[in-house]
């Protein structure tokens, strides 16, 4: 795993030192090498920078960039390849000759074999990645992202002209490459939906490369192409769709273990870190981790060690504590590279990771948005089916019914409902955000940005599914899992040199996933996983979430409070101090869910982090 | 020809429009306000200079519709029999009046044209029975007059006929913001950007604080104008880390033109706009002009690179590029404001009367014919 940063431009003066500054910025990424390389094609240059965590091919000589027989073709990946090794050996077998062991090589020989066809090339690989690629003979920057958005990659044109690019949005910035202000319509949108809303950032001017993307920069200037989309079509029948789902996901587990570093499992009480616990162990992992709250009224401790017992794992149980997330906040706010309400949970899970001594450990993460297992599932459709009906009723009318209900039961998803507008688009902003348009603009925020414009800015485009479980799965994918789930689990994970892999996010049983029909795949329960994996957990799954609502009424009170109502934080203007006072206060009174106040309170704490003085 | 035109508040840039058209031989111009201002609105009426009949209709309610008002007014028949024109030209979509005007123009055996300045890229609330309202008007009446491309469009995408169609270019009294009692030559100083309008969210007014706090170099952003967001803007000013800004508060016509004159770039982020009159001011000052491709002023008079800049609405990186663009090199400020002297000299309150003429004449003109 690693961190990639580098510039292409027409500009003569590159800057060696700004590369090398980003590449500080991202010594957490990649710890064990750093190197980058000045390229130059006729009037044209590109910079290449890697910060490398050694996972397959240790040596020195693997470190990155790698170039292909000729040095024509260079790039600096991040990532993990898992077909690496046929594609390998049917480059060689067409007279390619490597120079190293690693999964990166394969990309600059499988770019010249594609004679420069960015698409086909992408379409070969497996795995997930984010890389930049330098092609001297055309004079082409290739930057590229895996299918659903695993590696993150940000570009930003540089001030002279051409592209920077980075693995984290703040390097861009802190290099010096980029000087970057707020997004202010991105901050609304953060409000909304508790993650930053991709391609947008934080960052004035710096944008994510979109999943299943690529972009070009050569002498026609700078083109971003879609190289991949999630299409469901249901084709495979209730046994084939089980038959296929076991097979590729053994063979898709036993890839994840390729390594030549120990690799570890999360395992919550849950059915996705379980399903991929069996075949793992069943083709070698020993070890497994799991977190537990000893000052909060539940955790999934004791499930957890029933599945590592049963399967012989080796098996370490990680205390954590409100006061120990208290006194860590300020690190936690500075690893997020964007804020996110949602990220501490993959930070704690990583530095328990990291203490124990791991550098590679698999993750669960997907499966709940593959397999149907969030409560979207079933509210989104009901909450559409709703709108449909109620937008007889004015919104104004239908705005105070929903605060009589939020006054009774926080989140309560009849407000949400209430306040939806027809479309699934719209019921699952309703369904899955954080804060309504009303609470945004109580808080003062749609002053900045009219609330047509947030709603229109904001509001997922309803996807052409004609299955209602199939949309919300695009949905799904498109939003909670690419903004939020994807982000924190590279970011925390990251922030402690630590690679986590996805196997439940692989292509293969993504490709079978999309193939089988909702009806089956989105059984309740993630049915559809337990019978593949034979991991039947049905019924116990209390969810891997931390319990912040108890830690925010106990040793979290203070910093949260702070970070809420403070002036002297960044972005007090974007909320009005009346506003905020409101939201603590309803917070305390047990009329809000945490996670409004949370949101509110991380965002500026990430600000604060990363020396933003907005 | 007996000409009343219908339009809302008496807003002091229509002036120096209604004097041209009435100044022509064959136009006998009256107009007809529904309200003298609205509370969005400060500014001075300057009655006294309006050389044409014009009538204010009594005003009995007003309603807020997002950022705008709908007057509700008593007296339209009285006033448009009194003046019994052979056209009436109907100043929009958004008031009553209009479509009562409308209404009453058959019993009176008067021809009917719709002043059209909404564009596609307008964000004002739509819905789909306004819409299909607006197709059936444009293909009902006897012509559509419009201010500029943007609005070209717009009208022909609601299924005006394009010989049906007219252009009266947008327009200001160059020669007010041309013949400044100030100016930036004499200046030394920081390179002053001007931002002038109402300081509402679809003005884009945190698109351009979001930019201007990464501005480097000696700068500083003078802004002009009143509204919702004033004390918030001002707030955010005093607390986040950016180079100078002051505001200007509300200005006079006059104060403006100084305003305009002792600027060196106008920057005008709306995010939605029909047409963006302080463009032309701008542009008459000789300013180089930074917009957003929003508003409808754009599509006619701001080339990018030419006269200015065009960026996207809410995307501040862009925004901020431009800004230092200008910011860092004089030269191109001033070869892009001379530009923007040029090209607006081709929009004036004589063009406008024109194309607002030949529109009343043809309809006129048919109208005898049939």
């Amino acid at each position: 795993m690693c961190g990639i940063l580098g510039t292409a431009s027409g500009d003569p003066d590159l800057s060696d030192e700004l590369v090398a500054a980003g590449l500080k910025h991202l010594a957490h990424r990649g710890p064990e090498a750093a190197r980058q390389v000045l390229l130059r094609t006729g009037d044209r240059a590109c910079i290449l920078g890697h910060t490398r965590l050694r996972i397959i091919d240790v040596r020195e000589e693997a470190d990155q960039p790698i170039q292909n027989e000729d040095g024509s073709v260079q790039v600096v990946f991040n990532g993990e390849l898992y077909n690496f090794v046929e594609i390998r050996a049917e480059l060689m077998a067409v007279g390619h000759r490597f120079s190293s062991e690693t999964d990166t090589e394969v990309l600059v020989h499988l770019y010249e074999e594609a004679d420069g066809d960015v698409a086909t090339m992408l379409s070969r690989l497996r795995g997930m990645f984010a890389f930049a690629l330098w092609d001297a003979a055309r004079g082409r920057l290739v930057l590229a992202r895996d299918r659903l958005g695993i590696k993150p990659l940000y570009h930003a044109p540089l001030p002279r002209g051409g592209v920077a690019f980075a693995s984290e949005a703040m390097a861009l910035v802190s290099s010096g490459l980029v000087d970057a202000g707020p997004d202010t319509a991105s901050l609304v949108g953060y409000l909304l939906w508790g993650s930053v809303q991709g391609p947008r950032t934080i960052l004035g001017g710096v944008q994510e490369l979109p999943p299943g993307s690529y972009l070009t920069w050569d002498e026609r200037g700078e083109q971003v192409a879609r190289w991949w989309r999630p299409a469901f079509d249901g084709t495979l029948s209730d046994h084939d769709a089980l038959d296929h789902l076991r097979s590729t996901l053994d063979d898709a587990v036993r890839r994840h273990l390729v390594a030549d570093r120990e690799i570890g499992l999360f395992l919550s009480g849950g059915v996705e870190s379980g399903a991929i616990a069996t075949p793992a162990a069943n083709a070698g992992a020993v070890r497994s981790l799991t977190v537990t709250f000893p000052d909060a009224g539940h955790d999934e401790g004791e499930l957890a060690r029933a599945t590592a017992d049963s399967l012989g794992l080796r098996h370490d149980a990680v205390p954590v504590t409100g006061t120990d997330i208290a006194s860590a906040l300020p690190v936690i706010a500075g690893a997020m590279d964007q804020p996110t309400a949602d990220g501490v949970n993959s930070w704690i899970v990583s530095r328990a990771a990291h203490e124990a001594g791991l550098v590679v450990a698999l993750s669960g993460v997907g499966g709940d948005e593959l397999f149907g297992g969030y409560p979207s599932f079933r509210l989104v459709p009901k909450v559409a089916a709703a709108a449909s009906v109620q937008r007889i009723v004015p919104t104004s009318i239908r705005g105070a019914m929903a605060d009589v209900v939020v006054g009774r039961r926080p989140g309560a998803p009849a407000a949400r409902t209430l306040m939806a507008s027809p479309g699934i688009g719209s019921a699952y902003r309703a369904v899955r955000g954080v804060f309504g348009l009303r609470d945004v603009d109580r808080l003062g925020a749609l002053r900045w940005i009219g609330e047509q414009d947030a709603r229109r800015l904001f509001t997922p485009s309803s996807p052409e599914a004609e299955d209602n479980g199939d949309a919300v799965a695009l949905l799904e994918l498109d939003r909670y899992l690419r903004n939020q789930l994807l982000r924190d689990t590279d970011v925390m994970s990251m922030a402690h040199s630590l690679e986590i892999r996805v196997p439940l996010l692989d292509d293969a049983v993504v490709a079978t996933a999309m193939h089988v029909p909702s009806s089956v795949r989105n059984a309740p329960g993630k049915r559809l996983l337990q019978r593949a994996t034979g991991f039947d957990r049905a019924g116990e799954k209390r969810g891997f979430t931390l319990p912040l609502d108890e830690w925010m009424r106990g040793p979290l009170r203070g910093p949260a409070r702070e970070a809420v109502l403070s002036d002297a934080l960044p972005l007090a203007w974007l909320m009005t101090q009346p506003a905020r006072r409101r939201l603590w206060d309803a917070f305390e009174r047990g009329r809000v869910h945490w996670s409004r106040p949370w949101a509110v309170g991380v965002l500026r704490r990430c600000a604060d982090a990363h020396e933003r003085r907005w | 020809m007996r000409t009343t035109i219908l339009t809302s508040i008496m807003a002091p840039h229509r002036i120096a429009l209604f004097n041209a058209l009435a100044a022509m031989d064959d136009i006998d111009l009256s107009v007809i306000y529904l309200a003298r201002t609205d509370p969005s609105r400060r500014w001075e009426s300057h009655e006294s200079e309006m050389r044409f009949r014009h009538h204010l209709l009594r005003e009995h309610l007003r309603l807020k519709r997002g950022e705008s008002y709908v007057h509700l007014t008593s007296g339209l028949l009285a006033t448009l029999r009194s003046a019994n024109p052979d056209v009436i030209v109907g100043g929009g979509w958004d008031q009553f009046a209009y479509h009562e005007a409308l209404v009453l123009r058959s019993s009176m055996g008067s021809s009917f044209l719709w002043w059209v300045e909404s564009n596609l890229r307008d964000r004002r609330p739509e819905g789909r029975m306004l819409r299909a309202i607006k197709r059936r008007l444009v293909t009902s009446v006897d012509g559509v007059v419009v201010p500029g491309h943007a609005s070209l469009r717009y009208v022909e995408e609601l299924g005006a006929r394009p010989e049906r169609v007219w252009v009266a270019p947008n327009a200001v009294d160059n020669d007010r913001f041309a013949k400044p009692s100030g100016g930036r030559a004499g200046r030394t100083g920081p390179v002053r950007f001007l931002f002038a309008g109402r300081l509402e969210s679809s003005k884009g007014i945190a698109t351009l604080l979001d930019a201007w706090t990464r501005l480097r170099g000696d700068v500083e952003l003078v802004i002009v104008g009143a509204g919702s967001l004033d004390a918030a803007a001002r707030a955010r000013v005093a607390t986040a880390d950016m180079p100078p800004v002051r505001f200007a508060g509300h200005l006079g016509r006059d104060e403006l033109a100084d305003a305009y004159a002792a600027a060196d770039v106008f920057v005008f982020p709306s995010v939605s706009d029909p047409w963006g009159l302080v463009v032309n001011e701008a542009m008459a000052a000789g300013l180089p002009v930074i917009a957003t491709s929003a508003p409808g002023a754009i599509d006619d008079l701001v080339i990018d690179r030419d006269n200015g800049r065009v960026v996207e609405p809410f995307d501040p990186g862009p925004l901020t590029g431009a800004m230092q663009d200008l910011a860092d090199d004089e030269e191109l400020r001033r070869s892009m404001g001379m530009r923007s002297r040029e090209r607006i000299a081709r929009s004036s309150p004589l063009d406008w009367a024109a194309g607002m003429r030949e529109a009343i004449l043809a309809v006129a003109r048919e109208r005898v014919e049939s």
